[in-house]
């Protein structure tokens, strides 16, 4: 069971956000920023047409990561709204279940406010206090400017560029940046 | 239908064998091949409690791999045990359609063909595949950073290094090692610089 309780977060500008994870009945909504920030960043891999049209496939990740000790699965409320999705998903075997995957969604209108901070910082220290995780990966576009000074100011650095691994549907070739941060003190 | 075969291909240093695509009546075989295996391969992600020994599973899993347009299953047999496996190759590409030009594959020998050139074959013939598939580019790997013979082989094939994910296999307490991400491109034009580009055999 990895369930994170509400958290409240002053972020920067002094909007409150609070930090959760998600339940079943955010899967409605859930499922709408997520289609809002498929059709405004191209910083995502999904497309809007790529992603669930029933409600019930996103309330079953909601509930898998709720009942999988590795995984976590965030969202930030402003005022009672969904702005913005954070997903960890830890290795699936016993050899790669120290090191988790971890990607952050942030809706239109709310990006540079704070928000992805708050889910982080939320996200990080669950993961340093989890008592398997010792490793977290994410990879990102180096078009996503915000999303690489986010990720910088927490300690991610790079350990790869995959060239040309992400293609747009025009045509236009992107990197695929692999960045990582170790959250256990002990073996850095 | 993604599947290759069967082709008949010499190997450098043991006898012929023949490439091909896993069929039903191969799973009991399949099993013990891929148990034998997870044993004997230290450098493996699955240990082999991991494995799902059971056929309608394992058959369900070929299935979907070999029907799926963008993802490639072969198997190699001695030219002369048709029915014995001592090799495969798995590759899948990207599930959305902004990763779907690249893919990963993984590949394993058994132990007593280790080092005769089995490997090579599969990997030459998956990237005569991927070059004459619509829609790949790019096809990429992870090889634990000890496995140094498998480095060797794969940069014989052409594949560099594109990355270093450390400590990503963890082996015991603080023991880990190091999944070196590797690429190569099957079509030309398109490798940036420092990369290299499978040329299709006639």
């Amino acid at each position: 069971m990895a369930i994170l309780e509400p958290q409240a977060v002053k972020a920067r500008g002094g909007i409150d956000v609070i930090v959760r994870s998600a339940a079943p009945g955010d899967a409605v909504e859930m499922l709408a920023v997520r289609r809002n920030v498929a059709m405004t960043s191209e910083e995502v891999l999904t497309q809007a047409d790529e992603l669930p049209t029933d409600p019930a496939e996103q309330r079953g990740f909601i509930e898998k990561a709720a009942n999988a000790d590795g995984d976590l699965l965030l969202i930030a409320l402003v005022g009672g709204r969904i702005v913005g999705t954070l997903g960890i998903k830890s290795g699936g075997r016993r050899r790669s279940s120290h090191t988790a995957e971890l990607g952050i969604s942030i809706a239109d209108g709310w990006r540079g406010k704070g928000v992805g901070s708050a889910l982080l910082g939320a996200a990080m220290a669950w993961a340093s206090a989890h008592k398997k995780i010792e490793k977290v990966c994410l990879s990102v576009f180096p078009t996503n400017g915000p999303g690489l000074a986010l990720y910088r100011k927490f300690g991610f650095v790079e350990e790869g560029r995959r060239p040309r691994h992400g293609r747009h549907d025009d045509g236009r070739y992107v990197d695929l940046i692999l960045m990582a941060r170790w959250v256990k003190g002990d073996t850095a | 239908m993604s599947i290759i075969g069967p082709s008949t291909v010499a190997t450098k240093r043991g006898g012929p064998i023949v490439l091909r695509a896993p069929e039903e009546r191969d799973v009991p075989e399949w099993i013990a091949y891929q148990l034998a295996i997870l044993q004997s391969d230290p450098h493996k992600v699955r240990e082999v409690t991991e494995f799902d020994a059971d056929p309608g599973a394992q058959w369900t899993r070929l299935r979907e791999h070999i029907d799926d347009p963008g993802c490639l299953m072969i198997v190699a047999s001695p030219a002369d045990d048709p029915r014995r496996i001592i090799g495969d190759l798995s590759f899948r590409n990207g599930k959305y359609s902004r990763m779907a030009h690249q893919g990963h594959f993984g590949i394993a020998v058994a132990a007593d063909h280790r080092g005769t050139g089995v490997g090579g074959a599969m990997i030459e013939a998956m990237l005569d595949w991927g070059a004459a598939h619509p829609v790949i580019e790019k096809i990429a790997l992870g090889v634990w950073a000890t496995n140094t013979g498998a480095i060797r082989m794969y940069q014989r094939h052409g594949f560099v290094e594109e990355g270093r994910k450390w400590k990503f296999f963890r082996t015991g307490p603080g023991q880990h090692v190091d999944d070196v991400q590797m690429a190569i491109w099957v079509k030309p034009g398109l490798a940036p610089a420092g990369f290299n580009t499978h040329i299709r055999r006639a």
